[in-house]
């Protein structure tokens, strides 16, 4: 069996137990306590406008989709545009391999992340793991091409910027932000 | 339940009859209960956080646009009633899966039919799934076992469309990774 | 669905006329008309709840969210792209930034923005979205306007990838200290031969490891010039000022 089917095979594997994964039952009375704690509304004067905007149709017109008010309340009351930006780095697939490194010889810190611009400043992403042999914090992340900036945040409370960035950067409230290039497919080009 | 029929229950409901909206929390109630699960470990909080996405999802009735799914937008809502908990907690339960890739070295092993055939372990599989970062996790989720399409995925994600499919298919590179590195050292 | 579109928009344009009086309630919330308008604009949800979900925990006061998610319904509403200023909104939240410092960065970032999208001189639609955000964000990292008015000025009429790489080169520079006059000509020689490769755009790495031995700015730039004018691509440049690419990749734990 090649690799490839190998791994196709594994594939399938994981799919389907993730498709027959075990849930957890709901505990019992859930519903009820969640209705408990809702009070009816009192739609407003709009609400009550889109509401019977939208309402279905009656049987004598060909039965409609509901459709929603905006398709055509944007285009006549030129509404901004939905934007369904995000940060370009989601749309560029091409990863890079980088790594962040933290010194600490005597493993001062008890938990070290790196946060920054890749994971939208949250710790939780990117746990870095502790290396005896480099004595040294140590992270592996797949980065798409940009400048990125960043820092590590220590024991969840103390930021501090990398000492080896190539660059630092005013992060525009007074601090500084670690920066790190990653060219995407051309890196070996360097 | 197809969209028109949970529209106009939705309907129903932001004109003042809320107990329409317990149709809606008894369909989904499970998926959302076992989200919060995954991510909090136990069952109290669990109940609470999945209380307080259907209390937010309710609050935010008029927000939710008429003629899409809604489970993919109560999906995304109860994701971030997750990660507010978390956040304050200040809990990383999950390590970033990359890190153990990094003390793993890929090595060329010989392969029978018969051990990989011993490896074809559906439960195992998903053990790995769950100790995935949630980022990954989630949209494995999202994609095989609630069938969420790319656009459905990158809605409650809050990502793009191909931010939705690397995710998909890097969690699986990581699952499939793992699976290879945790059945070597059987 | 014509008899319905005109329907709705009759409805909607009355509707209007009577919600203009009508009043917004407040409450322990930031200002459902803020997030109403910046949820219809497209402000990104997450960031958003985010801010909602700090008002309503007590972390931030309703005013401080309003002055939050002020600048991102006015970048929106004047559509420029909303992932810088998510991004730096999310960033001072992680960091327990004082949220007027973070409102005030944001504002800034807004000016910056509205000066790039004038600068650039193009209609809303037509601005592209990477130019704009190379523009702003270098503004907002401190180029001065006049290096930017300067090279829109001088390679304006470029094609676009070379404009947008080039464009890069000169941000990325102007950050590092790199003054804008070697800058340009390091460009000029760039356009004049086309070689403004995609790589080119961290050429700020050779010039950061250049500096660390010791080599002078003008020393890179004449290295950098003659590199460009053989039509040359950025490895060329390392092996002319004498290093190899292993200097460059800083990421190796070598201790």
């Amino acid at each position: 069996m090649t690799d490839e089917q190998k791994d196709r095979l594994l594939d399938e594997t994981i799919i389907k137990g993730i498709r027959s994964m075990p849930e957890a039952k709901t505990p019992d009375g859930f519903s009820a306590r969640v209705m408990a704690g809702l009070e009816p509304k009192r739609p407003s004067l709009w609400t009550r406008f889109r509401m019977w905007l939208i309402r279905p149709q009656s049987l004598t017109f060909r039965p409609l989709q509901v459709i929603p008010v905006a398709t055509c309340a944007v285009a006549l009351l030129a509404l901004a545009f939905i934007q369904t930006n995000k940060p370009i780095s989601e749309d560029i697939v091409s990863l890079s391999t980088v790594r962040f490194v933290m010194n600490d010889t005597s493993m001062e810190a008890s938990n070290v992340s790196v946060i920054g611009s890749f994971n939208n400043w949250k710790a939780e992403r990117s746990v870095m793991w502790y290396s005896k042999t480099a004595k040294a914090w140590i992270l592996e992340a797949q980065l798409p091409p940009g400048d990125h900036e960043y820092l590590f945040l220590v024991n969840g409370e103390t930021l501090v910027p990398d000492p080896r960035a190539q660059m630092t950067r005013d992060d525009g409230f007074g601090n500084k932000n670690s920066i790190m290039f990653v060219n995407g497919i051309d890196e070996q080009a360097l | 339940m197809d969209e028109s029929r949970e529209d106009k229950i939705i309907r129903e409901v932001l004109l003042g009859d809320a107990q329409a909206f317990e149709v809606l929390v008894r369909k989904y109630q499970g998926p959302v209960y076992n989200l919060m699960l995954r991510n909090v470990g136990d069952v109290d909080t669990a109940a609470d956080l999945a209380q307080e996405a259907f209390t937010r999802a309710y609050q935010r009735l008029e927000t939710f646009k008429m003629g899409k799914r809604f489970f993919p937008w109560l999906y995304s809502l109860s994701l971030n009633v997750a990660r507010d908990w978390l956040r304050k907690k200040g809990r990383d339960i999950h390590v970033f899966m990359e890190n153990a890739s990094v003390m793993v070295r890929d090595e060329d092993r010989p392969d029978t039919q018969a051990a990989l055939n011993d490896r074809l372990d559906g439960g195992k599989a998903f053990e790995l799934v769950m100790q995935l970062d949630q980022k990954y996790r989630e949209a494995l989720i999202l994609r095989f076992r609630h069938d969420f399409t790319m656009q459905e995925i990158a809605r409650a994600l809050g990502i793009t469309v191909s931010g939705a499919k690397m995710r998909v298919s890097r969690g699986l590179d990581m699952v499939r990774h793992q699976f290879k590195e945790v059945s070597d050292d059987r | 669905m014509n008899k319905r579109c005109s329907r709705i928009l009759f409805a909607t344009l009355a509707a209007c006329v009577i919600l203009g009086a009508y009043p917004v309630w407040a409450g322990d919330n930031v200002s459902a008309d803020l997030v109403e308008r910046a949820r219809t604009c497209g402000v990104f949800s997450g960031t958003i709840d985010q801010v909602n979900s700090s008002v309503l925990d007590g972390s931030l006061e309703e005013a401080e969210g309003e002055k939050l998610l002020s600048p991102l319904v006015a970048a929106c509403e004047n559509k420029l792209p909303l992932a810088p200023f998510e991004d730096k909104l999310a960033e001072g939240l992680a960091k327990h930034i004082p949220p007027l410092l973070i409102a005030r960065a944001l504002n800034k970032k807004l000016d910056e923005y509205k000066f790039a999208k004038g600068l650039l001189g193009a209609p809303a639609k037509d601005a592209d979205p990477q130019l704009l955000i190379v523009l702003g964000e270098g503004l907002s990292k401190g180029v001065p306007r006049q290096d930017f008015e300067g090279y829109v000025s001088s390679y304006g009429d470029q094609a676009s990838e070379p404009f947008l790489v080039g464009m890069e080169m000169a941000s990325l520079l102007s950050q590092a200290g790199f003054d804008y006059k070697l800058t340009s000509s390091i460009l000029d020689a760039g356009f004049a031969a086309n070689s403004l490769s995609p790589q080119w755009r961290y050429f700020i790495r050779i010039v950061l490891v250049a500096r660390q031995r010791g080599l002078s700015d003008d020393f890179i730039a004449e290295a950098a010039k003659g590199v460009l004018g053989d039509g040359g691509s950025l490895g060329d440049a390392s092996t002319r000022l004498g290093f190899t690419s292993r200097d460059l990749t800083g990421r190796d734990i070598s201790n």
